[in-house]
């Protein structure tokens, strides 16, 4: 591949890489940092490719996960569970006691599933946490991929790279979900101002499903939820949220879910598999439910809701990175070596004062990828993780779209999230 | 105070009844409510439940669990829109007679069957780092385990002033002893402190006064290597020698882990604590 950038020389790579960038921005490919700020996603062309093997491995190792996990869920739910503890699972905060004996279409609560892997070096990939809220960014994969064909065509002819569409496999999950035919189907978003908002609309055009905000929707006296449109009100089957606080949106949609009038992507009371203390039971939930041990291993955490793992965090504390149980997207993630020694003490009195809202991970040495600097004209070299997005429908299957989204870490750094000020990077999974 | 050290605890019990309430007001209507009850006595070799129950108005989904140190708590879910949210807590118990005797021991070099780092660690609200000094002044020449208990919670009882309104439910135990006043829980805070400084396990106790209705009370409870969790009051200056005064609701490190009400709202109003009333009936057993 190298030679292949060489054969392009700096000056032609410095123009295709300004030129699809500033298509970037044309097409609104943005995420929301603050109220006043979008920013155009960066990319960087160079696309990582994964072997076929590695793929195999890491695809069979997302899918047991997303087994396991809603098995969970659904155990959870009807009071069976006993794999993970119980002060650990109904401290969670999103554990939702109203929605005990409450059984989601199909019985599936996971539906959409981003999952973030790092690689430790020839392949062993660990995991780093389960996103189960409402995961974004399969867009992005989407958008780096189609775009990196126009950049580097002669790329993309010299490899056999796997293709794959999402459209119908969302569309197929969705119908799955519901008992007629031909699903009406709206995306909630929470609307212009969102950081994902580019992400909302893109799915709703590729989908072709009507984008709504909270106030679109009402509960009609039978009970089921409707949409206002120009040509009336319609009834809605489904709704694939993208907001996760849905009382406050529509008001009585807890209820008309509880009744099944309408089915929720993700489903109600999905979150619990979102949380970062949670997570250090799925192998555990791998083993019990599916009879197999995990493909894909966590990274070693610890649960400092135990006094002596707590005793043991807080002595060792310029070591760790902590993350907030209920945090995501890179909020709520604190990386001790990072921090000077006021605020480390100021992370210990936090662990101190709650102990059962934090998890610690030790920081691991994973892989690194090239990036090409515009500046230097060289290539440098940076931290980067891979976000694998999966689907499971109501018929039970999973599919893992190959590749998934590369994030690449600021210089000397190793948070990769979109809203840390990190790069995206197309991903190859070779044939 | 009423140390019986080395000689037979008063050897009587209780049977009875009991209710706590409280009620929380809200400035506008509130979606949902999500909160996180200790309000459910905590049984041990003293305590026992005969049936309990939690209402709650408007009514709410539940589950129960034990969290760190054995306090059942009640996690509830109100999904019906409110401006008051009333919890009601009762049921029958019995309170067993105290094994005792239980004989002084060096504080030096106590083995413990169970964990208690966090009965020696300083904790949201105590930090015995800072109390060390005035820990061992107190303490003097006391070598043994109870005695240097009864000396921190006489010294506490008689120079901390009881009074209303000088302190915070958050309130730190240094800041106690800086103030010089405060109410139980303040006592029982800077207590906890001068005792973990000595290297002494110690906990906070909220409880129900058997003898007297109306708010909840807090004490401590020391780790003794034969005894197990023996009680000592900064604030009626008892030790051991409980007898039947409190109903035990909830143990921790301190009243940030024992609140009886913790949790989050949804509404755009702000909420208040307007009622708390705890009772218990019953008679004494022998």
């Amino acid at each position: 591949m190298i030679d292949a950038f060489d054969g392009l020389g700096v000056k032609e790579i410095r123009k295709r890489w300004t030129a699809a960038n500033r298509q970037v921005e044309l097409d609104s490919f943005t995420f929301r940092l603050d109220p006043h700020q979008w920013r155009a996603v960066p990319i960087d062309w160079v696309p990582r490719l994964i072997t076929h093997e590695e793929w195999s491995r890491i695809a069979a190792g997302v899918e047991q996960r997303l087994r396991a996990i809603n098995r969970f869920l659904l155990e959870l739910y009807s009071g069976k569970q006993d794999v993970v503890p119980e002060n650990v699972v109904y401290s969670c905060v999103n554990f939702n006691p109203d929605l005990q004996g409450v059984r989601p279409a199909k019985d599936v609560y996971a539906h959409i599933y981003g999952v973030d892997l790092v690689n430790l070096g020839n392949g062993d990939y660990v995991v780093l946490e389960d996103n189960l809220r409402i995961p974004s960014g399969i867009s992005y994969q989407l958008k780096c991929r189609d775009l990196t064909d126009q950049v580097l065509p002669e790329l993309k002819r010299s490899y056999s790279v796997m293709d794959y569409e999402i459209g119908n496999t969302y569309l197929r999950l969705f119908e799955s979900l519901c008992n007629t035919h031909h699903p009406s189907c709206v995306i909630l978003t929470d609307g212009s101002f969102g950081p994902a908002f580019f992400e909302h609309r893109y799915l709703s055009e590729i989908l072709g499903i009507p984008l709504v905000e909270g106030s679109d929707l009402f509960i009609h006296k039978d009970g089921t939820v409707r949409a206002r449109t120009v040509d009336g009100d319609i009834k809605v089957d489904l709704i694939y949220r993208r907001v996760e606080d849905l009382e406050l949106f529509v008001s009585g949609l807890t209820e008309a879910y509880r009744q099944g009038k309408v089915a929720l992507v993700n489903a109600m009371g999905t979150g619990v598999a979102d949380d970062k203390l949670v997570y250090l039971w799925v192998p555990e939930m791998i083993r019990r439910y599916l009879g197999k041990e995990p493909i894909l291993p966590n990274a070693k955490a610890y649960n400092l809701m135990d006094s002596k793992t707590r005793q043991f965090a807080l002595q060792n504390i310029g070591n760790l990175v902590f993350k907030a149980r209920e945090g995501y997207g890179g909020l709520g993630v604190y990386i001790m070596e990072d921090l000077d020694p006021a605020r480390r003490k100021e992370m210990s009195q936090r662990i101190i004062d709650k102990p059962f809202a934090f998890i610690a991970q030790e920081p691991l040495d994973f892989s690194k990828h090239v990036v090409f600097n515009k500046q230097s004209g060289g290539l440098e070299e940076r931290y980067i993780d891979l976000r694998v997005y999966a689907v499971q429908d109501g018929e039970g299957k999973v599919t893992v779209f190959p590749g998934g989204l590369t994030r690449v870490a600021r210089a000397n750094t190793r948070i990769t999230n979109n809203s840390s000020g990190g790069l995206c990077k197309p991903t190859w999974v070779l044939r | 105070m009423q140390a019986n050290l080395g000689s037979q605890v008063s050897q009587v019990g209780f049977v009875g009844e009991y209710r706590y309430e409280t009620v929380y007001q809200y400035t506008d209507f509130v979606l949902q409510n999500d909160d996180f009850l200790r309000v459910i006595p905590h049984q041990d070799d003293h305590t026992m439940l005969d049936g309990h129950d939690v209402e709650t108005s408007p009514p709410s989904a539940y589950v129960e669990f034990n969290d760190n140190y054995g306090n059942v708590v009640r996690r509830i879910k109100v999904t019906t829109r409110h401006k008051e949210l009333s919890i009601v807590s009762k049921g029958n118990f019995r309170l067993r007679p105290w094994r005792g005797p239980y004989p002084d021991v060096p504080v030096q070099n106590m083995k413990f069957n169970e964990d208690v780092t966090d009965f020696l660690s300083p904790s949201p609200l105590v930090k015995p780092y800072l109390l060390g000094d005035l820990a061992r002044k107190i303490a003097g020449d006391s070598t043994r385990l109870v005695e240097t208990v009864g000396r921190i919670t006489q010294w506490v009882h008689d120079n901390i002033k009881y009074e209303r309104g000088t302190t915070t439910v958050l309130t730190e135990a240094h800041q106690v002893l800086a103030n010089g006043r405060g109410v139980c829980q303040d006592k029982v805070h800077l207590a906890l402190g001068l005792l973990r400084a000595l290297w002494i396990p110690s906990r906070y106790v909220s409880c129900i006064l058997t003898e007297q209705a109306g708010d909840t009370h807090a004490y401590v409870e020391f780790l003794h290597p034969e005894g197990g969790w023996l009680p000592a009051d900064p604030t009626k200056a008892i030790l051991i020698d409980a007898g039947t005064t409190y109903l035990k609701l909830a143990v921790g490190r301190d009243y940030t882990d024992v609140s009886p009400v913790s949790g989050t709202f949804l509404s755009t109003g702000t909420g208040q604590l307007s009622r708390v009333f705890a009772q218990v009936r019953g008679t004494n057993t022998y």
